[in-house]
């Protein structure tokens, strides 16, 4: 998580010399201000207002509705299923790509096909939703193709079905997880792969016994950071999934839009928010607990002569 | 164990030749130096026995097996990195057992087999530690632990000591001798320390721009330096230009006028050569302390150097120059612009004719 | 490497899953030129569609929308991001921890969710859904981006620079402005150009807080794509996506390397 810790403080400061002149207090204010009241507020806010029922009595009611509805728990359990099969899908899939990008490209290809991924990854998301709404649809390139093979009917789609959505947000997670995948291959040693080739390690046994346990951390961060922002999709389920392919997070938005009952909205937000830290954690945990048993069963026995009599 | 056949091996990288196409056979339980300088294409050769690269042309053999076209993990190799290149998220332990564990040998085996190993090579106790905390030299014992645990056919090592400080490498060096007696290992080594390479090959395999110049026992280098090259490689210095011929004393190569001796040489009377001189070979007397003898030239002293144990001085036979290193003690007699008296050992000067042929 | 049959496969699989990448983008790019009214195929020739996006008044409204609105939070953006990165790198741990923990938090809260708290602190104070609200939400989810990149360059900056200015006699107020702020201005623009693309893309916290009749241009696209294809989006898409591939060159030019940038930095706001 190193990566996205925004400060880490330096011995040094390139500063300190600058130091009298600007009151480190003038520095940090607007900042704080902004910070404290829009983002801390609103963070205290959603606990809060989860708590108040339309008439801002303090009341556990909302949460009692969304845990008690057979609804709310069943589109909340979609929700974080197809949030994680997303994201799963999507770094399985861009492991090797990315693997590939540090090791078997040139470096002024690897310049460009960076660029590349970029493209879509600062493209507005509404923008790759209706690019791929387009490719999808009816008579789309997609479905023209397919029809002009005889492989499918030439009205036949996915749009507006639960795969689309899922297929959308694959989609989207793709460049993120391209790109930390990308830094995470990059950073183990060359010499260390082909050492572990040299000592008799088939690809596959050098994937599970090197690669995975040095780039495991950085999996939970793409997972973390992809995996929560999935979870809050509802234009893509909105657009594309159809009746079928509903998510959690339409139901906020349409409770929020409606601002009829705020505080059920930001009840729901707040389950699912800590649903997914659970997963996220559990995820975490599960990661870290098989890198220590990969690491760690060997040396204990091995120092047995000092230790077994 | 195994002979270690190279065939017409060549390789290059985007249109610029590494290696031209090579020839070599390494005697099986032999320790193989390959020795050159940097860009000489020492790793790449290295690394296409490891099957880490392919060639372009011609094949690998290990033992009787033709290895050519198989991944390196299935060539029964160690192979030693010069960065260690260990495992950062095992145990020192686990990263001996690696090979044994990736060929399916129980845990229980690796875990003694790794145990005797990291005993071998000095480190008994220290298999719970991660890489990190070892220094560089125990670390690189580890990772030759690592190679030889999985009893390899051939131990590859590609500058395995150049990371290490002076003191450290010397006794890296005996370790690897010790090891290499012990266990009698086919070893080929790249350095680009002629010290090293000396000390520790049975052979020496020089290599200048991906070619061969010479492979040879140490001492046959030494004293018989195939060529220019070669012989500049282990400290020859240019002596100038000049004519072989024959004369009262044997051969000899004439210079601006001086006559130098050359021990033995193929060359026949009246070629041109360019001539070497070993300036450990050289020895400078005072004119002052006795009278010259028949062999010795004279000469002037032209510059003085300490190097601590050892000096360095240049003197000047007429219009050539020769240089002399020497213990530092014997250089106290010595002075600028003092006349002396020089002597060169037998086998002192190579000739070489258009800079190959001795 | 010739014969690696691995690294053949997994080169290839990298440019299977770029063809992936780019088949939605490309697909808009080239219906913006088709002339079907409903984006389908065979394929027809036509810059149409780009007459009618000049014409097209609500898409074009939002667009103005959207760059104005992201113009103004990129600039409030990078001068609080950047007071507060150097703010920051002196405070002590207590004051930076817990504001680190908050950028943090800023980054890893869904947009849907962030929303929704901030819906219910403007009702409280009573700006609701105005333009400053808007303003004001865009800017903290932006700020984080700016404060990642900026202290990132920051914290790689050797003080010695400073330190050299010092020794040669220049006050502190100098040293700051000619040295330091120089070694700062490639990330300032960086993290300005992000700030500017996120708040651009940032489509929950303009849904919720845009006032009402105002639309920006991923609102606006989300009403306009529930009743169907119209391929003038498809246009303006196009015209986006080749401002998208100038940006990344010019933050190539500027970074070294956008990419690396961005790996620094989770991912965008959904
Ligand atoms: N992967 C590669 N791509 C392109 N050129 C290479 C590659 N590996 C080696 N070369 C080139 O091949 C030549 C030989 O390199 P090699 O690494 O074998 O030299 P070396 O003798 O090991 O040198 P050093 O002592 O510096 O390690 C050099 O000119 C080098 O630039
Ligand atoms: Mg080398």
């Amino acid at each position: 998580m190193a990566a996205t810790a925004p400060h880490r403080r330096a011995g040094r400061s390139p500063l300190r010399s600058a130091g009298p002149a600007l009151g480190r207090a003038g520095l940090l204010a607007p900042g704080l201000i902004l910070l404290v009241a829009l983002a801390f507020l609103p963070l205290v806010a959603i606990v809060i207002s989860g708590f108040l029922n339309d008439r801002s009595q303090f009341t556990a009611a909302n949460f009692a509705h969304v845990l008690t509805s057979g609804i709310y728990l069943k589109l909340l359990g979609r929700t974080l299923a197809v949030a994680f099969l997303t994201t799963a899908v999507a770094i399985a899939l861009a492991w090797p790509a990315a693997l590939a990008l540090a090791r078997h490209t040139s470096p002024g290809s690897r310049t460009v096909i960076l660029g590349l991924v970029i493209i879509p990854y600062i493209t507005s998301q509404l923008l790759l939703i209706y690019g791929f709404l387009s490719l999808i649809q009816a008579g789309g390139p997609v479905s023209f193709v397919l029809s002009h093979l005889h492989l499918v009917d030439a009205h036949a789609s996915i749009l507006y079905t639960p795969w689309a959505n899922i297929l959308m947000l694959i989609y989207e997670n793709l460049p993120a997880a391209i790109l930390i995948m990308y830094s995470a291959s990059e950073s183990i040693d060359a010499s260390v792969l082909e050492a572990a080739r040299t000592l008799g390690a088939r690809p596959w046994y050098v994937f599970l016994r090197v690669v995975w346990p040095l780039s495991s951390a950085m999996v939970v961060v793409n997972f973390t950071l992809n995996f929560v922002q999935t979870v809050g999709a509802f234009a893509e389920p909105a657009i594309l999934g159809g009746p079928n392919g509903q998510m959690l997070g339409i139901a906020i938005q349409a409770q929020l839009s409606t601002g009829a009952s705020q505080g059920f909205a930001v009840a729901l937000s707040l389950v699912l928010l800590v649903a997914s830290l659970v997963v996220v954690g559990a995820v975490a945990l599960l990661v870290s607990w098989m890198r220590r048993a990969q690491a760690g069963g060997t040396p204990r026995r091995i120092v047995t002569p000092a230790t077994e009599v | 164990m195994a002979r270690v056949i190279i065939t017409g091996v060549s390789k290059t990288f985007n249109g610029s030749t590494a290696l031209h196409p090579l020839d070599l056979a390494v005697e099986d339980g032999s320790f193989c130096c390959m020795l050159g300088s940097s860009g000489s294409g020492k790793s790449t050769l290295l690394r296409i026995i490891a099957g880490l690269s392919e060639p372009d042309t011609g094949t690998v053999r290990i033992g009787d097996r033709d290895v050519t076209g198989l991944p390196p993990e299935r060539r029964r190799i160690g192979f030693v990195f010069q960065d260690y290149a260990l495992f950062p998220h095992l145990s020192v332990g686990s990263n001996v057992t690696f090979g044994l564990r990736a060929r399916h040998v129980s845990k229980r085996e690796a875990v003694v087999k790794a145990e005797r190993m990291l005993e071998l090579v000095g480190l008994t106790g220290y298999a719970h530690r991660t890489p990190k905390q070892l220094s560089g030299g125990q670390q690189q014992r580890v990772a030759l632990a690592r190679a030889l645990v999985t009893e390899p056919d051939v131990l590859l090592l590609d500058e395995p000591l150049s990371a290490l400080d002076r003191k450290i490498r010397g006794e890296m060096q005996r370790e690897l001798k010790r090891i290499h007696r012990e266990t009698g290992l086919t070893t080929i080594m790249v350095t680009h320390d002629q010290e090293e390479a000396m000390n520790l090959g049975d052979r020496v395999l020089m290599l200048s721009n991906g070619a061969v110049q010479q492979f040879d026992e140490p001492e046959r280098l030494y004293h018989a330096p195939a060529n220019e090259f070669v012989a500049g490689f282990l400290g020859a210095v240019p002596l100038g230009h000049g004519v072989v011929g024959t004369g009262a004393r044997g051969r000899f190569v004439e210079i601006a006028g001086n006559r130098f001796a050359l021990g033995d040489s193929r060359l026949p009377d009246g070629t041109e050569a360019d001539a070497v001189v070993m300036a450990e070979r050289v020895t400078l007397t005072a004119a002052t302390a006795r009278a010259r003898d028949e062999a010795e030239h004279e000469g002037v002293v032209v510059s003085l150097d300490f190097f601590g144990p050892f000096a360095r001085a240049e003197a000047r036979v007429g219009d050539v120059s020769v240089p002399a290193m020497m213990l530092s003690q014997h250089a106290t007699a010595l002075e600028g612009g003092a006349r002396v008296w020089i002597r060169i050992a037998t086998g002192g000067i190579h000739a070489f004719a258009d800079g190959a042929t001795r | 490497m010739r014969r690696n049959p691995g690294a053949f496969g997994l080169r290839t699989w990298l440019y299977v899953l770029l063809v992936v990448l780019a088949l939605p983008v490309v697909s808009m790019i080239a219906l913006s030129f088709n002339a079907s009214r409903y984006g389908t195929l065979p394929f027809r020739f036509s810059t149409h569609w780009y007459r009618v996006l000049t014409t097209d008044s609500a898409l074009l409204d939002a667009v103005r929308t959207s760059v104005t609105l992201a113009s103004e939070v990129t600039v409030i953006c990078v001068i609080v991001g950047t007071l507060l990165t150097f703010g920051l790198h002196k405070a002590s741990v207590v004051v930076a921890g817990p504001v680190n923990a908050l950028l943090l938090a800023l980054l890893t809260v869904p947009a849907l969710i962030l929303s929704a708290g901030l819906v219910s602190v403007f009702d409280w104070i009573g700006l609701g859904q105005t333009t400053l609200a808007l303003v004001l939400a865009s800017v903290v989810t932006s700020l984080p981006f700016v404060v990642l990149i900026e202290s990132g360059r920051l914290q790689g900056l050797s003080p010695d620079y400073a330190e050299a200015a010092r020794s040669l006699g220049a006050g502190p107020l100098r040293t700051f402005l000619t040295v330091t702020v120089p070694l700062m201005a490639p990330s300032i623009v960086a993290g300005g150009m992000l700030a500017f693309v996120i708040c651009f893309n940032n489509f929950a916290i303009q849904l919720f807080l845009a006032p009402i009749g105002i639309s920006t241009l991923p609102v606006q696209i989300y009403s306009m794509v529930r009743l169907g294809v119209t391929p003038d989006v498809n246009a303006l898409g196009a015209i986006i996506v080749a401002s998208t591939v100038l940006l990344i060159i010019v933050l190539n030019w500027l970074t070294g390397n956008a990419a690396r940038l961005l790996t620094n930095t989770p991912t965008r706001e959904r």
